[in-house]
């Protein structure tokens, strides 16, 4: 494992150029421009929920700008079949899954029927609360391997969830049990106010899987090859019965936490501005236009075709008949508790 | 015209102030075009367009305060709505957009939120409230953020001095005061109640039910004297009563009434059931005297008469306890030759736990079974 980020994977540099043999299907141009576009999807998703928000017509919502190419990279590492537990900032990876616009905007809306979803069906909804999912990742690798299906489980967690006991707990047993899960962290080096400095004294988070004894290693979360091709391998090796393993992937929030967030009153521009040069669009960009795959006319189009697809869904969510209020009881208990059934009795108009 | 209201742009803020406009009256803007900035609590923060059209007016000058629900921006509708899908007419679009709608009817801006509208909108707790208050929350004027209850509306509701409910009418003075000592009683005791039955099999057919109740008390109190005492609750002292002064419950058509059966370990079956009769008759015409409505040490409700087998009763201080009597009942008990039908009589006690501990009042109540269970 690398510890100290010396080994870092990477494989295209913040300039565009390739710093080693690219993996096999970052060969393919048409593969990286799946890739590509993929991220512009996600960063006009991102666009279009927050003024959604700043109109009052969403929820609180976390902007993944910045970090496109983990969520992305890690879903295109896995298998179809494979299953999903993704933290509050991961849209990008849902939508190379098969969630739709809809469905994010719906989830994001207060309208549970969003975590319904159409594509993924066995992929977990979005998990709100910091880091309560590497057991539920856990359990559902416990459930492959008990059924003996060649599936993995793969958990995005971000930096901050590292410190709470539900991660070292599921890494713990993952390793005991031999789990087929891939914990993933998106490390973004803020968790919302706190700075990574604050957060551990760990000189890497990849090193905390020294503790459960599984393979740890950091990757360039910047790099979509390179999440793709750390993911994939490591997806792999659960899915051959290798175990599970942690992978680091280090990239930087350029965006506020939320949007009930003003990251200003924290983090100078001083701190920010660097990142903007290693930022995982703009990097795959220069690769893809100096190999020629790619100019300003397909920039356009292809700019042109996130942001049609995601106002198509955004007027789509926009004519959705809000859900009845009652529901807001429905779909946590396959029986309604008594006390709740009142409530939802009350809800309705009921005394 | 559409009104552009000020969302709640964190969660759960109340304001915001108007730092900069970046559109003036007249100008045509795009959707998702930046109006305005605005400094909440958490953040300044950027408000996009929520549609295409023409600015009509701009509510609000910079350094105001705006609270989230009032108009922040008005836009024209019907004058300008060919010209709504007609981004071309920019000097520069900041992003491209989505293909322009297809009819120029004015689209419903906000279906999602107008949608919400259509109830009273109030949370769960200012609901609770309202249900506690007795307050119709239709009836309520809303000052919250777009429309919602608040707590204090229905604070100022039920302080108004005016009924809670449009329908309502006022009680009566018996009901006003059953309201006041009931209201007491539930503020001050804490309450326990046991229940047993007793086998009045052995009763003769001609025997009534009451004289028997007042009897077993009287036998109770021989056995526990504590249930028949005053409690005060701030001194905490239990003053046992010389006599058994036992209140009867009796049910009127105008309410509650309770007159006390003085002294009645001193009297005889005959004598009990005179007088019963004469306070029952009195309070069904209301015309006891105010003093015999006073002073009891003990309380007696005979329900079962109406219906209803077990209750939770209520004490009413300084007393601490109150027997109740349910409708009697057959049960299958065994007898000499295989099983027969009994005749059983369900009572509950209920007492204040403050002053009075479970044994006693278990003790109470299996003397008033004995005496009732003994032939007459």
């Amino acid at each position: 494992m690398t510890a100290s980020g010396a080994s870092l994977s990477r494989f295209i540099g913040p300039d565009g150029l390739a710093v080693a043999a690219l993996p096999d299907f970052a060969r393919d141009a048409a593969e990286l421009v799946r890739l590509y576009r993929a991220m512009l999807l996600t960063r006009a998703f991102d666009e279009k929920a927050v003024a959604l928000q700043r109109t009052g017509r969403l929820g609180t919502f976390a902007v993944s700008l910045g970090q496109e190419a983990v969520s992305v990279g890690v879903a295109a590492g896995m298998r179809a079949e494979d299953v999903f537990l993704p933290s509050f900032r991961e849209q990008g990876g849902q939508l190379w899954r098969g969630v739709t616009p809809l469905e994010l905007f719906l989830y994001w809306g207060g309208d549970e029927r969003g975590s319904d979803f159409k594509g993924p069906r066995q992929d977990f909804p979005i998990c709100i609360p910091v880091g309560s999912h590497p057991p539920h990742a856990v359990g559902v690798a416990m459930a492959f391997k008990l059924r003996r299906e060649p599936r993995v489980a793969v958990c995005v967690l971000g930096d901050g969830a590292t410190s709470k006991g539900d991660f070292a707990e599921a890494i713990n047993m993952a390793g005991v049990w031999n789990a087929p899960a891939v914990f993933v962290v998106n490390n973004n080096r803020w968790a919302i106010s706190v700075p990574l400095a604050r957060q551990t004294a760990a000189r890497s988070l990849a090193q905390k899987a020294v503790a459960a004894g599984i393979p740890g290693e950091q990757v360039d979360g910047n790099d979509v090859v390179a999440v793709r091709a750390t993911v994939e391998r490591a997806v792999e090796r659960a899915r051959g019965g290798g175990g599970p393993s942690l992978v680091e992937a280090l990239t930087y929030r350029l965006g506020d936490h939320t949007t009930a967030d003003d990251a200003s009153r924290y983090r100078d521009d001083a701190e920010v501005s660097p990142h903007w040069a290693e930022e995982p669009v703009l990097r795959l960009r220069r690769h893809l236009t100096a190999t020629g795959a790619w100019d300003r006319a397909r920039e356009e189009q292809a700019i042109a075709a996130a942001a049609a697809a995601v106002n198509a869904d955004a007027d789509r969510y926009l004519a959705t008949p809000a859900q009845p209020r009652e529901t807001i009881f429905d779909f946590t208990y396959a029986a309604m508790p008594a006390d709740l059934d009142a409530q939802r009795r009350a809800a309705l108009g009921g005394a | 015209m559409t009104v552009f209201a000020l969302p709640d742009l964190g969660e759960g803020l109340q304001d915001a102030e108007l730092v900069a406009w970046h559109v003036a009256a007249g100008d045509h803007v795009v959707a998702d075009q930046p109006l305005a900035s605005v400094e909440t609590e958490k953040a300044v923060v950027e408000i996009p367009s929520p549609r295409s059209g023409h600015v009509a007016r701009l509510c609000a000058k910079p350094g105001d305060r705006v609270k989230v629900g009032a108009p922040l921006v008005e836009f024209e509708e019907a004058a300008h709505a060919d010209e709504g899908a007609v981004v071309g007419h920019l000097p520069e679009a900041p992003a491209p957009r989505a293909p322009a709608p297809r009819a120029p009817a004015p689209r419903a801006p906000l279906p999602r939120a107008e949608a919400r509208r259509t109830a009273v909108r109030a949370a769960p707790a200012v609901r609770a409230l309202a249900a506690r208050l007795g307050v119709d929350l239709a009836t309520v004027p809303a000052t919250g953020v777009e429309g919602t209850i608040t707590q204090a509306d229905v604070q100022a509701a039920a302080h108004s001095g005016q009924p809670a409910t449009a329908a309502g009418e006022r009680l009566n003075a018996l009901r006003r005061t059953m309201a006041a000592n009931m209201a007491r009683a539930h503020a001050q005791v804490v309450p326990a109640t046991v229940c047993d039955d007793a086998d009045i099999g052995s009763w003769s057919g001609a025997e009534t039910v009451m004289p028997r109740l007042v009897r077993a008390i009287v036998a109770g109190v021989a056995a526990q004297p504590s249930l028949n005492a005053w409690f005060d609750g701030a001194a905490l002292t239990l003053a046992r009563r010389p006599a058994v002064d036992i209140g009867i419950a009796v049910d009127t058509a105008s309410g509650l009434i309770v007159p006390v059966l003085r002294d009645a370990g001193r009297r005889s079956p005959a004598q009990l059931a005179a007088e019963l009769e004469r306070l029952r008759s009195g309070a069904a015409t209301r015309s006891l005297a105010p003093d015999e409505l006073r002073g009891a040490s003990i309380t007696l409700s005979n329900f079962g008469a109406i219906g209803g087998r077990y209750a939770q009763l209520v004490v009413m201080p300084p007393q601490v306890a109150i027997l109740g009597a349910g409708r009697i009942f057959p049960v299958l008990a065994p007898g000499r030759s295989g099983p027969e039908a009994r005749r059983s009589l369900p009572l509950s006690l209920t007492f204040d736990h403050r002053a009075i501990t479970g044994g006693e009042a278990a003790r109470f109540l299996a003397a008033v079974i004995a005496d009732l269970q003994s032939a007459t």
